[in-house]
């Protein structure tokens, strides 16, 4: 099993042992589906009520340690063989457009996401969508370029739209996708 | 003697857009004589289309190469056609063909080119923090008579440049600490 999969599991199995809710995101759920573009974080969707509880829940694991919480993000660290690694908590109401935070995790579990052995894990259209949704969603296009030339498919961005238009929030990442789109035919020429 | 260069009508084209703005129409010329306005990138798009060489850049690129910074709008054309370009935004010429692709999007490499002539240090930092084509770049370096500029920042740490015959305008370890003083804030990894 490669580094990024055995850590993700080691987390998961820490994450259930002290009870917290999570979905897998970013590059770590493009990996865990098998794809290889070198990431090296973990990074986990949690609930609000997750995300208040936090604090209290990681203080009875002696794996983790916290280093940052801001509004829309916690980080963490995670000793894992024999070194902390970076695991990133996020918070869900960020990307849920006109749903509820709650209402966007259900919707990516039940919809967007398979159970595996470690939990739920995004479907990479989620990813994509979650990296197009940020304001300074441009730092991303780069990150989706190499996942597609690690083999993910271009036509996910019709599924991201479909998130979008799900979510309200097709307006705002019509365009951006667009772009993205246009960038990386640019790039692949 | 002067040599001018001048935009005249294809045959394919029954409609001029709007982006051409007639300039003569001398009686023993039978092919009107065009001039091109380009003031945004809607523009930029229509000019395109109607086949005229024309790449946009604006602050979105300096997000997606990872060194976010505010620059001008810009619009680059081949050196030939400086003349005939009538706009109120940042003009810059690009002395090759190559990186006109029949898009306004420019590949990032040609973004990195542009950016030496604009900030060196800003091209050296988006070496850095990006996996770009190396062997494109450094064509394209020579292409646009870019040695000097890409020495100045040390490029020769990348790319196979004359470094001997410059000396370099910044210590290394002066370079490397401004560059770093402007790090990409991501909320997702």
């Amino acid at each position: 099993m490669k580094e990024i999969n055995r850590l993700l599991k080691e987390v998961c199995d820490e994450l259930n042992e002290i009870g917290l809710d999570y979905l897998v995101v970013g590059g770590s759920a493009i990996e865990a589906k098998g794809y290889e573009i070198g990431t090296e974080d973990i990074d986990f969707v949690i609930t609000p009520k997750g995300f208040d509880e936090i604090d209290d829940k990681l203080e009875k694991s002696s794996r983790f340690r916290m280093i940052d919480k801001i509004k829309t993000m916690i980080e963490t660290k995670f000793f894992f063989e024999n070194a902390w690694r970076t695991v990133e908590f996020l918070d869900p109401g960020y990307f849920s457009g006109e749903r509820s935070p709650d209402e966007f995790i259900d919707y990516v579990k039940r919809y967007r996401s398979n159970k595996e052995k470690v939990g739920y894990i995004a479907d990479p259209e989620v990813v994509f969508f979650m990296r197009l949704m940020v304001t300074d969603w441009e730092i991303y296009v780069q990150k989706i370029m190499r996942d597609i030339k690690a083999g993910l498919s271009i036509d996910l961005f019709e599924d991201v739209i479909r998130i979008s238009e799900n979510l309200g929030v097709r307006g705002k990442i019509e365009p951006r996708v667009e772009k993205t789109k246009e960038i990386i035919d640019a790039q692949m020429m | 003697m002067k040599l001018t260069s001048e935009l005249q009508k294809s045959q394919r084209y029954e409609n001029v857009p709007e982006v051409f703005i007639e300039i003569s129409r001398s009686p023993n010329r039978p092919k009107k004589k065009f001039n091109l306005k380009v003031n945004n990138e809607k523009e930029a798009k229509k000019a395109s289309k109607a086949g005229v060489p024309i790449l946009w850049i604006d602050h979105s690129y300096t997000k997606i190469l990872r060194y976010p910074m505010k620059i001008p709008e810009t619009i680059i054309v081949p050196k030939e056609y400086r003349d005939v370009v009538r706009t109120d935004l940042n003009l810059n010429t690009f002395e090759a063909e190559t990186p006109f692709n029949g898009s306004i999007i420019p590949r990032l490499e040609d973004v990195v080119v542009f950016m030496l002539t604009l900030d060196p240090l800003a091209a050296r930092a988006m070496m850095d923090r990006n996996e770009l084509d190396h062997d494109y770049l450094q064509k394209r370096i020579y292409q646009e008579n870019l040695e000097e500029e890409a020495v100045d920042v040390h490029l020769q740490d990348y790319l196979s440049l004359p470094y001997e015959e410059f000396d370099a305008q910044f210590d290394k370890e002066r370079l490397l600490k401004i560059i770093n003083r402007n790090k990409v804030e991501e909320v997702l990894p």
